[in-house]
């Protein structure tokens, strides 16, 4: 009578049979092998030709899984559903075909919901039409020291903080991690195909270079120095680029010592490419095939997606290329009806910009050129871009690492891919002149200078590399948590990332609280 | 450095034109015979100039390489405007450039391009050395693309390390098995006992931990019923650096509901195999190679299986229980080894007169792949007790070369007995933030953790196995470096 206990009373009656289960069963209820013939995927392709109320008694098999259901009937039956890789199967306990007539009435009282079991007999269709196995045989492998429910998981708190909870009750979770890891290898697979080399670049460093964003710091006691965790891979792929490999990925963890949001877990991981002889027009064409192939292998060969925005909205993403692109100074200026002072990294310009941002009620601390062009990019060049769309040309003051467009005046070969209104991928043709490099990172120290804690440190290894040579080459970022959301239907990060980042227990009740009042 | 007026334009995008690469020009036109050249055909080519060799005021010879294949460049007074031919003396050795000309084979037999123009992509601002000319660790290490370029083998290396991470992932994925990634930052250090790298989280204002392993957060997920799993990525400990440690380093880990030691022993045999024979293409690794103690090691017999206690009571000649933490017994232990002219340390604990005593008659005897199986309960606090012998556990090793590559358990997954292991562990020395996770573990414990048979392994050290290398920083792109002391000035 499980049900008229609360939780902790179960959880001692619990705790009581398992502790006294080898006294009193004469086994241990954490034995050290079942042997399982089937998944119960396998097992269903294998014996589902059997129709009704048929058996094979000549076939004895093995299958395992988790109680997410049970029910006696009478004294002779039981009907329990077991699950695993995210399949059910009925165990049909029949007294009559049980070989242990103790054994059975022993686990009649003792079996429960969430308890691990293996089951050894023949399969069979039962008269209502579920196949199932008819055990001569069970054993308890694992039992279950809590009350489970199998009704959804809607708290929160319990769903990332104990996310094995969230996998097995909650039907659709265990389907978007299977879609993410599907999502990685595929890609993988796509850049092998094209030659691509994987590789593996350090996570500490003495710098924190290649991206713009505040980094994690620690220390080695051995060497006495202190370490940079990583924003991007960029500086070192680079390196190797001009090492000749002429096409690399990484794909992996970035740091940044930021905020959570629906959008950022301070944990992501991203994949960059670097191609040889590759420029921004050649990734622009290559974003779009790989976002084709990846949008039909998870969304069951469609390029339309369905998804819910984290306010509710929905939307249909149309992923079918080309994917329209859009200027950012030239659209900014028809778009606001303003006129960029030039050059753009003039006090001037600065002042100007920090003036139209004002007047639309946007501040940026510090106000720097690149962060108040960031500010208006968000708020008017982004929300527009449901579908896929490239915004294009960013200015130089805004780019370090972006070389300078071949015909426009202080811009760069740049790409954005914005899905949604969010940033899915990052692009350019790479700077590849040495002394512009360096003059760049001392733009950026200037931009430190004025409290910019996110701007790029200047990395002399780097530009030293850069002298040696780095052929044209093109590079390419993009952040896979957030692929996963889009193609999973996900609003937020946490939705895509098994064990997202949590704040204290208090902190997240009192913003529950907060966005329960707005 | 040399000095160059250097402009803008030195640094040219790369223009629309149709390349091609060197390895498909010489797949498609190596038919060519003898002193052939298509006039008619024009292709344009790109790489690093590798060597210029001057054969008269009219004919110079460049050789090009663009990633593992080179080609000859062949530029003739006649074919080739004279102020091209000036500018072609120019170029020097490490320059990137791109040339457009016809495909030829000389009279000599070499397959080149004739060519009609060239243009420099990228200028190499410094000397670039000879062919294996780089012996400065230091240099290979800061500048590894350096190394790449120059160094012969290096490059081989790394796309071997490629090659053997893949053929990991194909044997898994072929197995059912799902890639996961679970978090490099903890909140309290565990899975593994060793110096963990701290770092701040500055919105959450808290301390986090670099990973040591990611094995706790695995299990969570075989509770949550994903029943084969696996990640391959890096883990950290903030130790010493030396020839088979770097503080940040790969491994794979993988867990499989339902399998115990046996079974992953078993499997671990099979994956080693694969990954040599379709790596490698052989069975038979040589280590030492060219030097006088070289030597080879055989993977296609079967992998030797030794119980590790009942091997060291053997060679002693005495029996000895691991498990017995009191001074008696490590003084009886630590007597052994004086007898046996074994040295240890004074503080050595149990565990570590048992590392001693493996080092010294187990391991130099594993060249072979050996596992080694059965280790003391103490020594391993996540795997499971023996079934047959409750002061053991159902661990392995796997030893090859006398160096650890893989270790492997049945899954302890009793949480009363995980959590009085936790409780002996350490015991007064943790802090909280480590206890809260233990908790958390033994929590998700309590629902059930099927048995499972979990492993993990040093990718490292298995590409430094299969490839021959003494030296973990010479199989890593880029090693953990000391700090720079000197400023190097070219």
């Amino acid at each position: 009578m499980a049900e008229t206990l609360n939780a902790g009373e179960y959880h001692n009656s619990r705790v009581e049979l398992v502790q006294s289960y080898e006294d009193s069963f004469g086994r241990t209820p954490y034995p050290h092998k079942f042997n399982v013939e089937y998944t119960i995927p396998a097992y269903i392709e294998t014996f589902g030709h059997l129709g009704n109320q048929e058996s094979n008694e000549e076939v004895t098999t093995s299958v395992a899984g988790r109680i997410c259901s049970i029910r006696s009937y009478g004294k002779k039956l039981m009907f329990i559903d077991i699950r695993n890789n995210g399949a059910e199967l009925q165990v049909l306990v029949n007294l009559g075909k049980y070989g242990d007539a103790e054994e059975f009435a022993n686990f009649k009282k003792t079996l429960r919901l969430g308890d691990v079991i293996g089951a050894t007999g023949f399969p069979l269709r039962s008269r209502s039409g579920e196949l199932s196995i008819c055990p001569q045989t069970m054993l308890l492998l694992s039992p279950c020291l809590h009350m489970m429910s199998m009704n959804s998981i809607e708290d929160k708190q319990v769903r990332f903080r104990q996310r094995y909870l969230d996998l097995l009750i909650n039907k659709d979770v265990r389907n978007k991690f299977i879609v993410r890891s599907t999502l990685i290898s595929e890609l993988r697979s796509f850049l092998e195909e094209n030659e691509f080399m994987e590789v593996e670049t350090p996570v500490m460093n003495a710098l924190a270079g290649g991206a713009t964003a505040r980094p994690f710091v620690t220390h080695h006691h051995d060497l006495g120095r202190d370490l940079f965790l990583r924003v991007a891979p960029e500086l070192h792929l680079k390196m190797l680029v001009v090492g000749g490999f002429d096409r690399v990925f990484e794909i992996g963890k970035q740091f940044r010592n930021e905020g959570i949001d629906p959008t950022h877990n301070p944990e992501f991981t991203s994949c960059e490419f670097y191609q040889a002889y590759a420029d921004y027009e050649d990734l622009m064409t290559f974003t779009e095939q790989i976002l084709v192939r990846l949008v039909k292998k998870v969304n069951n060969g469609s390029l339309i997606v369905n998804y819910t925005e984290i306010d509710g909205t929905e939307r249909e993403i149309d992923f079918t290329p080309p994917f329209q692109r859009v200027p950012l100074i030239a659209t900014l200026e028809e778009e606001l009806n303003i006129t960029f002072p030039r050059p753009l990294d003039s006090e001037e310009t600065r002042l100007f910009l920090e003036k139209v941002c004002l007047e639309r009620g946007l501040v940026s601390n510090p106000p720097t050129t690149s962060r108040l062009i960031d500010k208006l990019v968000s708020t008017v060049l982004e929300p527009r871009l449901i579908n896929p769309g490239f915004i294009t040309d960013h200015p130089q003051v805004m780019s370090p690492l972006a070389k300078y467009h071949r015909s426009e005046p202080e811009l760069t070969e740049r790409f954005e891919l914005f899905v949604c209104g969010k940033e899915l991928c990052n692009a350019y043709t790479e700077l590849n002149n040495p002394f512009v490099q360096r003059e760049r990172f001392l733009q950026q120290a200037q931009d430190a200078a004025m409290g910019d804690n996110e701007a790029q440190p200047i990395d002399d290894g780097f530009c030293t590399a850069l002298e040696y040579g780095l052929p044209p080459t093109a590079g390419w970022g993009m952040g896979i948590d957030r692929l996963a959301m889009f193609l999973s239907n996900s609003n937020t990060i946490k939705e895509v990332i098994l064990f997202p980042a949590m704040r204290s227990v208090q902190e997240d009740q009192e913003e529950d609280q907060e966005e329960d009042k707005e | 450095m040399k000095k160059i007026a250097v402009a803008e334009n030195m640094y040219p995008s790369i223009g629309e034109f149709d390349r091609m690469s060197v390895k498909e020009f010489r797949e498609v036109y190596q038919t060519l015979e003898n002193e052939d050249l298509m006039l008619d055909v024009t292709v344009d080519i790109c790489g690093r100039l590798l060597s210029k060799r001057i054969a008269g005021k009219k004919l110079v010879f460049l050789v090009v390489a663009e990633g593992d294949h080179q080609m000859q460049i062949k530029c003739m007074a006649g074919n080739i405007d004279h102020d091209v031919l000036e500018e072609i003396r120019l170029l020097r050795r490490g320059d990137i450039i791109r040339a457009t000309g016809h495909p030829h084979r000389t009279q000599r037999g070499e397959l080149s391009l004739m060519t009609q123009n060239i243009r420099m992509l990228t200028p190499c601002l410094h000397e670039l050395v000879d062919f294996n000319a780089i012996s400065d660790i230091e240099i290979k290490h800061r500048q590894r693309y350096l190394d790449l370029m120059v160094n012969k083998g290096v490059r081989d290396r790394f796309v071997a390390r490629a090659k053997i991470i893949k053929n990991l992932r194909d044997f898994l994925n072929d197995r059912d098995f799902v890639e996961v990634e679970t978090p490099l930052l903890h909140s309290g250090p565990s899975g593994a006992s060793a110096d963990p790298f701290t770092t701040h989280y500055n919105s959450l204002n808290k301390n986090v931990y670099l990973r040591i392993a990611p094995e706790l957060y695995l299990k969570k997920l075989i509770i949550g019923g994903m029943d084969r799993v696996y990640e391959i990525g890096k883990s950290f400990r903030n130790e010493g650096i030396d020839h088979t440690h770097n503080p940040e380093f790969t491994t794979c880990e993988f867990y499989q509901a339902y399998a115990d030691y046996n079974k992953v022993m078993e499997m671990t045999e099979e994956m080693i195999k694969y990954i040599a024979v379709n790596t490698i293409g052989t069975f038979i690794i040589t280590l030492n190679k060219g030097k006088e103690n070289e030597y080879e090691i055989d993977f296609s017999k079967p992998f030797k299986r030794i119980s590790v206690v009942q091997e060291i009571e053997d060679k002693v000649g005495k029996s000895i229980d691991f498990n017995i933490d009191t001074p008696e017994n490590i003084k009886y232990i630590k007597t052994i080894c004086i007898e046996n002219n074994i040295p240890f340390d004074d503080e050595d604990n149990l565990m570590d007169l048992f590392d001693v005593l493996v080092s010294h008659y187990i391991e130099p005897y594993c060249k072979e792949p050996t596992f080694l199986k059965d280790y003391p309960v103490i020594s391993s606090p996540l795997a499971k007790n023996h079934r047959n012998n409750p002061g053991l556990v159902e661990r392995f090793e796997l030893i090859i070369n006398g160096m650890e590559i893989c270790n492997a358990y049945s899954e302890m997954n009793d949480p009363f007995l995980q959590a009085n292991n936790f409780d002996i562990q350490n015991a007064g020395n943790k802090d909280q933030a480590t206890i809260i996770e233990e908790n958390n573990y033994v929590r998700a414990l309590e629902y059930g953790l099927p048995p499972t048979g979990g492993w993990g392994m040093g990718i490292d050290r298995l590409c430094m196995l299969l490839l021959g290398i003494n030296s973990i920083r010479e199989v890593i792109l880029f090693p953990t470096l000391k700090q720079r002391e000197i400023v190097i000035d070219k």
